[in-house]
């Protein structure tokens, strides 16, 4: 009782600092509230350096109205105090009904995004996350991305999420420290633009890319010229749902790769990944055993499918049978392969087994499949003989309808 | 007498002595971690039982159980969260203030988070109680300033 005692007191003796640190960890809208636990806390919201404006429930327009002048509001507070206190963070995250909005210039529309992402920019933002998310999304025609992110170079971390994105000029040092990409939902008018984006990134470690579409065709565009010298410090890279042929070469550094692989990609397109350890990429593209062809030291393999109807081509060729990829004998340790609904039970076992017979020092081979399947893969694998002494088999237990 | 022969820096283990006089035996590269007893390593040296008045036996097991899994690249998402399950928001608070005072910083930070998620939307009543705040407005003063607060006191618990 007493030491809780103790430590209640010894909280409210802590520094105006380590206070806000925690509020930084709260949504603005219950970080202002604070303001009338006593007095010494009227202004300490203020001198949070990190504003979030989380709201999944603009339906109407009058909704959108409000938000805005709450913003505004907070906006203006901070702007009010004696010593103005920079932003570090800028987080929005809303949902909006689509159907609501009929031109973007209208009062009630979301274009105040611009001003807030201007504000956001001149404070030297380093942390900005922009998550539209628009509940009726197809034939629409996502928002402008805001210019000035376009010339923030003090960014970090930039997340985005469902934006139009029309022009990119060439600018290597665009942005100088930014370590983290995460773009979602994006259109970019041409390829040359997303590619420009990526070229002004020399100091990247994290990229995630998950629908990226482009309005204009891109049929003639030579990915390969693209100067892959900026991800050179490329550590963990993510990329999913991306129909076009992605540069790999720009990938050669990574140490942590999930890729969705489709027909555009050509086996002798991808690079050494010689620091890639861990690869999780989809089998029935016909290239995943072609892949490993290419990472001498992975030692952790997931394996799942992407497409909902699996081609009719064998998983494992008879070239892949004759090659032992480098890593299965000397450095692969866990596998995991995900069945699906599509997915025949003999390329299944059939692409367990080629891993199980040449794969050394594996430990674990684990599969996600239902109770259905379960009894007779289990009954194929476990008897299969195995390259490895301490391989150990095990398995998860999904719906075959979720990928 | 024969020569000890000198450990290496990965077993080599530090005693800490809490408040009320428990000792407890962490890595060296756990000690690490926390910059306060680095620096009183730094002073005292590595043999001598490291004194920490301010931490007691109740939580400095649990600041050890999260470091022995940072040193070797185990946290996770999933281990966090176990880690908390159990604690009740008073319990948190006391090893939030340990781990400050031990500037544990990958600790800190994460138990700012968890204090965050706990309070975000309990009411004005139950967050003062929580940060031992004295209510100091005169009632007339308060409600001035809730009226004026009052587009962010939306969906925000009231006291039972």
């Amino acid at each position: 009782m007493s030491h809780h005692k103790l430590a209640t007191d010894r909280i409210s003796g802590l520094p105006d600092e380590i206070l806000c640190h925690i509020l930084s960890f709260i949504p603005t809208k219950q970080a202002i509230f604070t303001s009338i636990l006593s007095k010494r806390w009227i202004h300490l919201w203020r001198h949070v350096p990190a504003l979030y404006f989380i709201n999944k429930k603009l339906n109407s327009s009058q909704d959108i109205h409000h938000f805005n002048q709450f913003v505004k509001a907070v906006l203006h507070s901070r702007d009010n105090s004696l010593s103005s206190h920079s932003i570090n963070t800028f987080f929005l995250d809303i949902q909006y009904d689509v159907s609501k909005l009929l031109y973007y210039d209208n009062p009630s529309s979301i274009t105040n995004i611009n001003n807030w992402v201007n504000l956001a920019v001149q404070s030297k933002i380093k942390y900005l996350y922009l998550y539209l998310h628009a509940r009726l999304k197809c034939e629409t025609i996502p928002p402008k991305l805001p210019a000035s992110i376009l010339s923030c170079t003090t960014l970090v971390v930039l997340n985005l999420s469902w934006f139009y994105v029309d022009k990119v000029s060439p600018f290597p040092l665009r942005f100088p420290s930014l370590k983290t990409l995460d773009l979602k939902d994006m259109n970019f008018d041409k390829c040359q633009d997303f590619m420009l984006l990526l070229d002004g990134c020399p100091v990247l470690e994290d990229l995630q890319l998950s629908y990226i579409h482009f309005i204009q065709s891109f049929r003639h565009f030579d990915f390969e010229q693209f100067e892959n010298s900026s991800l050179r410090k490329l550590k963990r890279a993510h990329i999913t749902d991306c129909y076009f042929h992605f540069p790999m070469k720009a990938l050669a550094n990574v140490e942590f790769l999930r890729i969705e692989l489709w027909k555009g990609y050509l086996p002798d397109g991808f690079p050494t990944f010689h620091n890639l350890t861990h690869l999780a990429v989809n089998y029935d593209c016909n290239l995943a055993v072609q892949v490993l062809q290419h990472c001498p030291k992975l030692r952790n393999l997931e394996l799942y499918p992407k497409l909902k109807y699996a081609w009719r081509d064998e998983y494992i060729t008879k070239d892949d049978e004759e090659l032992v990829p480098i890593c299965l004998s000397s450095s692969l340790t866990t596998c995991t392969i995900r069945d699906f609904v599509s997915t025949t039970l003999e390329s299944l076992i059939m692409l367990a087994t080629f891993i199980m017979k040449k794969a050394r020092v594996l430990k674990t081979m684990t599969i996600w499949s239902n109770r259905k399947r379960f009894s007779e893969i289990e009954s194929k694998l476990s008897s299969f003989p195995r390259a490895s002494a301490t391989c150990q088999l095990s398995f998860q237990f999904i719906n075959l309808y979720d990928t | 007498m024969a020569q000890e022969a000198s450990s290496s820096t990965s077993s080599k283990t530090i005693s800490l002595k809490t408040g009320d006089g428990e000792i407890f035996e962490i890595e060296a590269s756990a000690a690490k971690q926390m910059k306060t007893v680095q620096r009183l390593i730094d002073d005292l040296g590595d043999d001598i039982t490291i004194p920490l008045h301010n931490v007691f036996s109740k939580e400095l097991p649990k600041i050890i159980e999260y470091y022995k899994k940072d040193i070797t690249g185990e946290i996770t998402k999933d281990f966090e969260a176990e880690f908390v399950k159990d604690l009740n928001d008073d319990e948190v608070k006391v090893l939030f203030l340990a781990a400050n005072y031990l500037d544990a910083n990958k600790l800190f930070e994460f138990l700012s988070q968890n204090i965050a998620d706990r309070l975000e939307s309990k009411s004005v009543e139950y967050v003062r109680k929580y940060f031992g705040v004295e209510n100091d407005f005169t009632p007339e003063e308060e409600s001035k300033l809730r009226e004026e607060r009052a587009w962010s006191f939306r969906g925000i618990k009231e006291d039972e």
